[in-house]
């Protein structure tokens, strides 16, 4: 039993990776090859070819076509085998099972749910990272922990001041509370004022904003689905405009206990400056680097059980609302159940031991 | 890492916009379409088959209106509204108010009739109660699975979507005026349990407790219903105590309840963040999760398996067994 939900668009790669050689990747625990024909189109088949079973991704493309690498059994974008050198004719209906794709740059998305259903659903759209007053860069990493860890861990960021103690404005010992979190159906949202503090190194570096002075600080972020974070940090500047970044992260599960994040940084200031891509570039490595280590350390020693069984903070009020979110888009495709999806404990190992019962109704 | 944090405590709120009124029109007797949008023209939050938004009208009242338009388009929120003869001034005020242009505040969106992946649905509907099952056809049209629809009304003419409905999709929808063809045939339309079917029903509250009745004999969970107003439910307050104490264990804060007091309004004074929206037990936003302890339910928008399971509680109403209850807040 998995924890992530099938009938949702995750994103598969990103645009520049799929190039003239085919790629595999593990995707929600099925192996998956992408590839791009020569008309620009991109197609993703189950990276098996239908013959032998060897690996497609061990192949190569050719014109709008793809062609195993052990017999030459060669695949149009619809996964029909058009032509094996062995024989005159490819067998009737050989094919391998293709998966819906949407490329909507500077993201492959793949539907790894019931075909019929990615119909009724679109992926979320990132205008930001195409809009001309924004400026973006992207970095992509594997951590080893259960992709909801990612969410969560993104979601709470009350750990800065621990993990990231040398990135955050110096006096902030502790972060502040969430001023608001802001829940629909589908997502949710959440801000925290830091109001009055330094700026921290790099974004006095990348900002060019006067380091003597004080300025009100944010984080906030948003859940937007199970393949999508987005987080902001912003600084007013003394004019009262707002120096943002923006991280966007298309988190999608490998396995149970991996997932992928291709992650995109924005930016509206300063936009054509090269040094501040590097600045920026140089203190997200750093941010990455530790969140990859202690992720894994938690997955490692305690795994997405443990770490979801753990006593929650207020500052957890927005993972709590995204894991429900979840818990509700399996429990929707789990099926019939007496309790409907959102009204009880979803996923399994919730608050181990907590759910003790309280005393038997009694008529004292 | 020294003193506790000072700072307020989280307002969790659901998204809440003024929308304004993009378009107004007369679908059947008695009955207004309001399409509604942001004033900018920003997209508005995904929404899922099911769900529901709140107007919260002038007048001070909020209602609650099944999303009925097409839910892949963000620029929209659709929903329709039935002018009740003994209106206490919601459908009245949304009939003689909310003209084109009109600006609206609205809250959501929720869903506690979510569409459960099945191979086949039986949807019922009766008068106004199409609204949700509407998009659900959608849905279930799109993705292919197998379904009928059985919609009652008084008439032909007070029935919204039913030419429609019926011409698009003969064979799946029977529509069923009670001037023509008298009460809805439940006996026929839920006969033989399926196990691979899922029963959808929103209409009045005669129509849900007669489909309650006749899946009686279906299988646990096969029934989903939603109701437009609260469920009368007997609540056997003799096992009430007088005080009980509600701990909130992620904010760490413990409050005492007296019988005769809400439980979320206590919560609020003490500023743990929480959202509530009816205080009458219909609306659900402000279900908490039950960690420990035995909820004294008197909500209706939980089914029995859900009250039986004790894990989960609307705070507005209810209360408690015994004399500590543990909840995730």
């Amino acid at each position: 039993m998995t924890n992530f939900p099938k009938k949702c668009w995750y994103v598969a790669a990103t645009c520049g990776e799929l190039g003239r050689a085919p790629v595999g990747r593990r995707l929600l625990g099925k192996d998956v090859v992408l590839w791009r024909g020569a008309d620009g189109r991109v197609a993703a088949f189950e990276n098996r070819c239908a013959h032998r079973g060897f690996p497609l991704d061990r192949g190569r493309i050719e014109g709008q076509t793809l062609v195993c690498g052990y017999h030459g059994c060669t695949y149009d974008r619809d996964g029909c085998c058009r032509y094996t050198p062995a024989q005159a004719q490819a067998p009737v209906d050989m094919r391998v099972t293709v998966y819906p794709v949407r490329e909507d740059p500077p993201f492959v998305w793949i539907w790894l749910g019931p075909p019929a259903a990615a119909a009724t659903v679109e992926p979320p759209a990132t205008p930001w990272i195409d809009e001309p007053f924004w400026t973006t860069f992207g970095n992509s990493w594997r951590v080893r922990a259960n992709y909801m860890m990612v969410h969560e861990h993104l979601l709470d960021f009350s750990y800065a001041p621990v993990v990231h103690a040398g990135d955050v404005p110096s006096g902030l010992d502790r972060m502040p509370a969430f001023s608001q979190v802001e829940v629909t159906e589908t997502t949710v949202s959440y801000l925290r004022r830091i109001p009055g503090m330094p700026l921290t190194d790099w974004q006095r570096r990348a900002t060019g904003l006067d380091p003597n002075l004080r300025y009100d600080h944010s984080e906030s972020g948003t859940f937007v689905s199970p393949a999508m974070h987005r987080q902001y940090w912003a600084v007013e500047g003394p004019d009262g405009r707002q120096y943002v970044t923006t991280r966007t992260h298309a988190i999608t599960p490998e396995t149970e206990e991996s997932s992928h994040v291709f992650m995109q940084s924005s930016r509206n200031y300063r936009l054509d400056d090269s040094e501040v891509t590097a600045v920026l570039r140089t203190f997200l490595d750093r941010v990455v680097a530790r969140d990859i280590e202690v992720l894994e350390m938690v997955g490692a020693h305690s795994g997405y059980d443990g770490w979801r069984g753990g006593v929650e903070f207020q500052s957890d009020a927005a993972a709590a609302r995204a894991r429900r979110i979840v818990g509700v888009m399996l429990a929707r495709e789990a099926g019939r159940a007496p309790i409907r999806p959102g009204f009880a404990p979803t996923q399994r190992g919730y608050a181990r031991g907590a759910r003790r019962r309280g005393p038997a109704p009694s008529a004292s | 890492m020294s003193a506790p944090i000072s700072t307020p405590t989280a307002q969790v709120r659901e998204f809440t916009a003024e929308l304004v009124v993009r378009s107004r029109t007369s679908v059947a007797d008695g009955v207004v379409l309001l399409d509604l949008a942001d004033p900018s023209g920003a997209a508005l939050p995904r929404w899922e088959p099911g769900a529901h938004i709140d107007l919260c009208l002038e007048n001070g009242l909020t209602r609650q209106y099944s999303l009925c338009g097409d839910f892949d388009d963000h620029s929209i929120w659709r929903i329709g509204v039935l002018l009740d003869p003994n209106s206490r001034g919601g459908s009245k005020f949304v009939h003689e108010q909310l003209r084109e242009g009109c600006r609206v505040r609205v809250r959501g969106p929720r869903n506690h009739f979510q569409l459960v992946e099945a191979p086949r649905y039986r949807f019922i509907a009766g008068g106004i109660g199409i609204t949700p099952i509407l998009a659900m056809v959608e849905q279930v049209h799109r993705t292919g699975q197998d379904w009928t629809l059985l919609y009652g009304g008084r008439t032909r003419a007070s029935m919204a979507f039913a030419d429609e409905l019926a011409t698009r999709f003969p064979g799946r929808v029977t529509i069923w005026p009670q001037d023509e063809r008298g009460l809805l045939d439940l006996e026929t339309a839920l006969k033989d349990p399926a196990d691979d079917t899922l029963v959808y029903c929103c209409g009045p509250e005669g129509l849900l407790t007669a489909v309650e009745q006749h899946c009686a004999h279906w299988p646990a969970g096969v029934l989903h219903v939603e109701r437009f107003a609260a469920k009368q439910i007997t609540v056997d307050d003799s096992a009430a105590l007088d005080r009980f104490e509600v701990v909130c264990r992620r904010s760490g804060v413990t409050i005492e309840v007296a019988a005769h007091e809400s439980i979320l309004e206590r919560l609020e004074a003490a500023g743990v963040p929480i959202t509530g929206s009816c205080y009458e037990g219909i609306c659900g936003t402000c279900e908490a999760r039950v960690l420990e302890g035995s909820p004294l339910h008197r909500d209706s928008v939980l089914n029995d398996a859900e009250r039986d399971s004790g894990s989960v509680m609307m705070v507005c109403v209810s209360g408690s067994r015994g004399e500590r209850l543990v909840l995730d807040l």
